[in-house]
């Protein structure tokens, strides 16, 4: 049954066990400890409805609840699994950026990333290595730079990489 | 002949008292020393004051930010504590770059950085106990 017809009938059937209960009380005095729904009980039919109300135990068996532990645990453990490979977990790169890099400047960011990748690998930076790459930089725009260079300034804030140097990384 | 010398104390003592005061009473002075702090995750924080870095037994302490709009990125912070822990980050923020600019002789800063290296928080001290 639909509930918003269910709910239009709790009113009506409470008034009638309600009037119910009044005119027992009237009539014969009850006992000192009679109930409305004693009342109600022996002057006015029960109604299906109102008995669906009642509150009942659970009505899950060991079974059935441990089966629904699994479905609930299985659930969890597919949110997590789609959040963790959402897009927003994916490494930035220049493809996928909000800045545009016309060929030229894609193709100093790429020879960037190849010295930054060298870097990693080889575990150092220095002075040096910096200066070298600086005038390339330089023809990127700063969004730019800065994804080029992030690898490498996660990998010294990491200790995956020693920067031997002094002063700025880049 | 003997007032001379006398005379000369109290001359001397009086001078001695006047000097004194801007000898003992050079303001309140705070060292900040350089502390890098490195996450796993690559996030970290650091914090110290120019002068200490500048002053520090060690040669190795260093600290500062560069606001650079051409070669490298507009902001970056870094800082080398004594016992070589490094750590860097950097911003687009036009904040700030503001803030760094302001950076000097008395300044200390506090910065803080994500997993990515992008700072989060960038604090600029300047006070005169940093000066030293």
């Amino acid at each position: 049954m639909p509930s918003s017809r269910l709910t239009l009938l709790v009113g009506p059937a409470c008034a009638i066990l309600g009037l119910g209960a009044g005119i027992a009380l009237t009539r014969h005095p009850a006992p000192a400890r009679a109930t409305a729904a004693a009342a109600a009980a022996t002057d006015t039919p029960p109604s299906r409805e109102v008995v669906a109300f009642v509150p009942t135990r659970a009505r899950l068996d060991d079974e059935e609840k441990q089966t629904l532990r699994t479905i609930v645990r299985e659930e969890l453990a597919a949110e997590r699994a789609a959040a963790s490979a959402s897009p927003s977990a994916k490494p930035a790169t220049a493809a996928d950026a909000t800045w545009q890099l016309s060929s030229d400047a894609m193709k100093v960011y790429d020879d960037v990333r190849v010295r930054v990748d060298d870097a990693i690998a080889r575990r150092t930076w220095s002075n040096e290595d910096r200066a070298a790459l600086r005038p390339q930089l330089a023809q990127l725009p700063p969004e730019a730079r800065i994804e080029a260079m992030r690898p490498l300034l996660i990998a010294v804030n990491q200790g995956k990489v020693n920067f031997t140097g002094h002063g700025p990384l880049l | 002949m003997n007032r001379l010398p006398f005379g000369i104390a109290i001359f001397g003592i009086a001078g001695a008292a006047c000097l004194a005061p801007s000898i003992a009473l050079g303001g309140q002075v705070s060292s900040l020393t350089v502390f890098v702090g490195n996450n796993p995750d690559g996030s970290g924080y650091f914090e110290g004051s120019l002068a200490a870095a500048r002053y520090s037994p060690d040669s190795v302490a260093d600290i500062g930010c560069a606001v650079d709009a051409l070669g490298t990125p507009p902001v970056q912070c870094w800082a080398r504590s004594s016992g070589n822990q490094y750590g860097s980050c950097t911003t687009t923020s036009a904040t700030a770059i503001t803030a760094v600019s302001g950076l000097n002789a008395a300044s200390g800063l506090l910065v803080a950085w994500d997993k990515t290296g992008t700072c989060t928080t960038i604090v600029v001290l300047n006070d005169s106990a940093l000066l030293h």
